[in-house]
């Protein structure tokens, strides 16, 4: 056993140990922890935001003439009109333009990610080269009609609809489970990584 | 102009689809249509929700999820702002506390607005505060560690999640199940979804997410692009059923298609 002497090698371990103490109940350790973690990201992402309009927009308009840049620059500037109760009004300029942008720039992406290309991988051969390959291939065509049909909002769920669509919930109940099962024990090996710091890192047992 | 090889059906389905779209909001808009949701329970259980927190005298925790205004994570995020909305209006019926938390910037704006504007509208400004809506970090896991401290700090009643969550989802459902909180989430993140569906009271699947804010509010417009969207799914089913049958009987022409 050979334990650090590194100063932050005893704040890691101790806001560890903070965080690990809310598995008890929410107490001051845990408080102090919790704060310190959500003002210093905070302020990492206000020096952040300030390097990047100094990097990004103050010196290339004013070093290196860049004007185009004067229209972000003052849709930025525009933002925190918000401060200012008389002229607050203004700030919603750049947040429309911003979802806009947004909206914009999503809208044919999803279409071709979520539309097209789903329905291009659901575009298979049926018959496999096994019983059990055709079976799962018609597992795939009927899944993706029954979880669409649970999807359909405007048409009432009755009858032969309400069946479908039930088979598509209990479809997906089914990927669920996969699903948490892999990621549970992706967590376990996030819980090993601070064991490691704490064991290793920290008081060098392992 | 000449459109980009790949991009060819893309593009010509895009303006399909933009104006089916709208021609199918004018119809429902004009009243030539009627279309009606089937139900979403978990919607439902959203003033349940509200009720049982005022019932008990504590806060409402509403979260928009992760995910910005900008890029892949918008039309989340503009869900979550709807559902808000709703659920803004029905705290100022209910007088019951809201509280709001943040993780992106560009969100936090539109959070605010959202909710003072209802406030307003239900003639209960004085329920706005400045901290009503609050801006936490930007950092995925400090956020989370802020929202998990808030839930069991303010003891809330109802913990109300809609939009797009990641690997925080589990950690904020666990914590609003630990305080007994009646939890609702409403998401589209498949990932996260066995985590909601494991901690949550109401889970609110996928799609429904986007049909929440037309379910809400009932307005003609939102109820059109849900019926066209619905119609596209259609589209969707029979073509891609169609293409398998093809495959199978040997030929490619569909595939060939989408990929122009």
């Amino acid at each position: 056993m050979q334990i650090s002497t590194n100063i932050w090698h005893w704040f890691m371990a101790a806001s560890i140990l903070a965080m690990f103490s809310f598995l008890y109940k929410e107490n001051p350790f845990y408080r102090v922890a919790e704060h310190v973690f959500v003002g210093s990201t905070a302020g990492h992402a206000l020096g952040m935001a300030i390097g990047n309009i100094h990097r990004f927009g103050w010196r290339p308009f004013f070093e290196q003439s860049k004007y185009s840049l004067l229209i972000p620059l003052v849709l930025g500037i525009m933002l925190y009109a918000r401060f200012i109760p008389k002229i607050n009004w203004v700030s919603r300029w750049p947040i429309a333009f911003l979802v806009g942008v947004g909206v914009g720039q999503s809208i044919y992406t999803s279409l071709r990610t979520q539309v097209i290309n789903q329905t291009l991988g659901a575009m298979i051969k049926i018959q496999g080269a096994t019983l059990m390959q055709t079976v799962n291939n018609l597992i795939g065509i009927l899944g993706l009609i029954a979880v669409l049909t649970y999807f359909i909002f405007s048409i009432q769920q009755k009858g032969v609809v309400r069946r479908v669509a039930h088979g598509g919930r209990w479809l997906m109940m089914v990927t669920f489970g996969v699903s948490f099962g892999n990621v549970v024990a992706g967590r376990i090996s996030v819980l090993l990584g601070q064991l490691q710091n704490l064991l290793g890192t920290w008081l060098g047992i392992i | 102009m000449k459109l980009v090889a790949g991009n060819i059906f893309g593009f010509w389905m895009f303006l399909v689809v933009a104006i089916f779209t709208l021609v199918l909001i004018n119809y429902s808009k004009s009243g030539k249509i009627n279309i009606t949701l089937r139900k979403i329970a978990g919607l439902e259980a959203i003033e349940e929700s509200i009720g049982r927190a005022t019932e008990m005298g504590k806060p409402i925790h509403f979260s928009p999820g992760l995910g910005d205004i900008i890029g892949a994570t918008a039309a989340e995020t503009f869900a979550a702002l709807e559902v808000l909305s709703y659920v803004t209006r029905m705290s100022a019926k209910y007088n019951a506390e809201l509280v709001v938390t943040i993780r992106q910037p560009n969100v936090f704006p539109l959070a605010q607005e959202s909710v003072k504007q209802q406030y307003m509208a239900a003639g209960k400004s004085d329920m706005f505060k400045e901290d009503t809506v609050r801006f936490l970090s930007n950092q995925q896991v400090a956020y989370t560690t802020g929202v998990v401290g808030f839930m069991h700090r303010e003891k809330v009643a109802a913990n109300i999640m809609a939009g797009l969550y990641m690997g925080e989802a589990l950690l904020l459902a666990e914590a609003g199940a630990q305080i007994g909180a009646i939890q609702v989430a409403i998401t589209a993140s498949m990932t996260q979804l066995p985590f909601f569906v494991a901690a949550c009271d109401y889970t609110i699947i996928g799609e429904e997410l986007f049909a929440a804010g037309a379910y809400l509010s009932q307005d003609r417009i939102k109820l059109g692009g849900i019926a066209a969207q619905d119609y596209i799914k259609l589209a969707v089913m029979a073509t891609a059923v169609a293409g398998a049958l093809l495959m199978s009987s040997g030929s490619n022409f569909l595939n060939r298609l989408l990929v122009k």
